[in-house]
């Protein structure tokens, strides 16, 4: 193949040669010769390359805004340019993704560089494009080695320290695991000392009258048994920019949920809804996670699924009376108001994290304060999240809600 | 370096031209030239990336057109075969200094220019080889036949375009035999 250099020295020689012969000069046909002279020895330095590739990532799976080095090794012959293709949404941190270099026989080149990814999702890095050029960059073959690698980029888990969610109807044996850990709850756990900001109730005065110091009683966390997380990713969800969009915002927020949720050892359903019901089965732990964690970084906003066909079908395989987080921008959908209110009737504890979608029109953000306020009317508690402020502050509202 | 090759440039050209019988505005205008070259030759070598590659445009296109324009006057003027392949490996060895040097400041490895630096030498008496074997064909023809060598055509430069038809081609077929 030819290079852009190559290309132009070729028309101007032959230019040169052409106009030399018209005005029949001597100079300019001996410079048009070595011209093409220059073209001839620049095919003939270069060779057929035997190219060897393969690409290693520190990371393959990571959150939002992490970091992973890839490393490439190539082994080859002769002056080399390497182009490693990324994703679009992948972004070069340190170092570069295009190199060229002299490479000597049975040496090995070493390519590291550091990406960064901001949004989630399921990339693939590659393949690598490798040319082999001669030493005056006039010819090239170009290769491509087809080394694939899947970067895994989960949604940011923002940490979360208390979401007032509760069963009404506790089972026997909350969870799959009995909870002995510390939290909100009525049996007593244990006795530590009083750090400043715990709460006077908590402060046990018979001990503090016999020991002269201050101890909290501590209680055993309540577990709400199983919990449903449903996810809104129709179309509407994802617009807005590629960054900044409601879909964006509601699988971190589902990812939060999630993993605070199962740090209390609950168990914990994803539903997720759009071209049609993906339904995960209830789990626990750090393997629920995992799962739940791969489903968000590979959902799209695709489809127009309305939430009473999701009602229709999701909610007799519920435990009944437990507890519904619905994570849904809560736009384009006729069937809102009819499907919320057939969740609260039938005793499910509703909670709706509505992220609202970025630069609305002001009629736009009346008509959603209108539906949210009906919806409220039916006894679920809706919680409209600026993705500005942070979620956990906004999981707060609940108990205010309530 | 490409700077060297400035003054030897313009000096080469004005050497093979200056024998041209020219107009008087002609031979101002001729200076000016050179002198404007010697300016766009500088800008060339120190100027930024884009400025770098206009004024090299500017400055080749300068010393190509003082050989076209004399011509004009003179078509069979006064042939110096040396000045002229002197001229030429000089003025493209400039232009490939020049697109070498913006190609390895992105690049930024030293071990690539240092091998650069190794091969080009070689490569360019390859590049020397093939031309003197262009313009010394009709003579090497002549040997064969002592009319070849009377012939008008032949030791002018359609001479010079016919045996670079004939040994380009042969380069070209061992080229894309080697390929298959």
């Amino acid at each position: 193949m030819w290079t852009k250099k190559g290309i132009i020295l070729f028309c101007i020689g032959f230019s040169l040669l052409f106009s030399g012969l018209v005005v029949k000069s001597y100079q300019v046909v001996v410079f048009s010769v070595f011209i093409f002279s220059f073209l001839t020895v620049g095919s003939f330095s270069l060779r057929k390359p035997e190219i060897n590739a393969n690409r290693v990532l520190t990371n393959e799976k990571l959150f939002e805004d992490g970091e992973t080095e890839i490393k490439l090794r190539i082994s080859g012959k002769g002056f080399l340019e390497v182009r490693d293709v990324l994703p679009k949404f992948v972004k070069v941190k340190h170092g570069t993704n295009r190199v060229e270099f002299f490479l000597e026989k049975d040496k090995t080149y070493v390519l590291s560089y550091t990406v960064e990814c901001p949004l989630r999702g399921v990339y693939s890095a590659g393949p690598i494009t490798v040319r082999n050029i001669d030493p005056f960059s006039l010819f090239y073959y170009e290769k491509n080695i087809d080394t694939i690698s899947e970067i895994v980029v989960f949604p940011k888990i923002e940490n979360i320290k208390e979401v007032a969610v509760r069963s009404r109807t506790p089972r026997v044996t909350p969870g799959v695991i009995p909870v002995h850990s510390p939290g909100m709850g009525l049996e007593f756990y244990s006795m530590r000392d009083y750090v400043s900001g715990d709460p006077f109730k908590d402060i046990n005065w018979k001990v503090y009258s016999r020991m002269r110091k201050l101890m909290v009683i501590q209680r055993i966390m309540e577990t709400s048994s199983d919990i449903t997380l449903i996810l809104d990713t129709r179309e509407v969800s994802g617009v807005g920019s590629v960054l900044s969009n409601p879909l964006v915002y509601s699988a971190r927020a589902v990812a939060s949920l999630s993993s605070f949720f199962l740090r209390g050892r609950n168990n914990v359903r994803l539903v997720i809804y759009g071209d049609d019901i993906k339904m995960l089965a209830p789990g626990y732990g750090e393997r629920q996670l995992y799962k739940i964690l791969n489903i968000l970084a590979g959902t799209a906003g695709s489809g127009d699924m309305p939430l009473q066909g999701v009602v229709n079908t999701v909610l007799r395989h519920l435990t009944p009376k437990s507890p519904i987080i619905l994570v849904s921008s809560l736009e384009n959908d006729d069937s809102i108001k009819d499907a919320v209110k057939e969740i609260t009737s039938r005793g499910f504890s509703l909670i709706i994290l509505s992220p609202s979608t970025p630069e609305l029109s002001t009629l736009l953000k009346l008509e959603r304060e209108n539906l949210i306020s009906i919806l409220r009317g039916y006894n679920a508690c809706v919680l409209d999240w600026e993705p500005d402020v942070p979620l956990s502050q906004t999981l707060e509202m609940i108990s205010l809600r309530r | 370096m490409e700077l060297l090759l400035i003054p030897a440039i313009v000096y080469l050209d004005y050497s093979i031209n200056m024998y041209a019988h020219l107009p008087s505005f002609m031979q101002s205008l001729q200076i000016f030239i050179f002198c404007f070259m010697i300016l766009s030759g500088a800008v060339a070598v120190f100027g930024k990336k884009k400025v770098s590659f206009m004024f090299l445009t500017i400055f080749s296109s300068l010393v190509i057109f003082i050989p076209i324009a004399t011509s004009f006057y003179n078509p069979m003027m006064h042939i110096k075969p040396f000045e002229a392949i002197l001229f030429s490996i000089t003025l493209l060895w400039f232009i490939e200094l020049n697109a070498a040097s913006t190609r390895f400041s992105e690049i930024k490895e030293t071990h690539v220019v240092k091998s650069y630096l190794i091969l080009s030498p070689f490569l360019l008496l390859g590049i020397c080889l093939i031309s003197f074997l262009v313009l010394g064909f009709n003579s090497i023809t002549a040997l064969l036949s002592p009319k070849l060598c009377e012939s008008i055509e032949l030791n002018s430069v359609y001479g010079i375009a016919l045996s670079m038809i004939i040994v380009f081609g042969v380069c070209a077929v061992i080229r894309l035999g080697a390929k298959r």
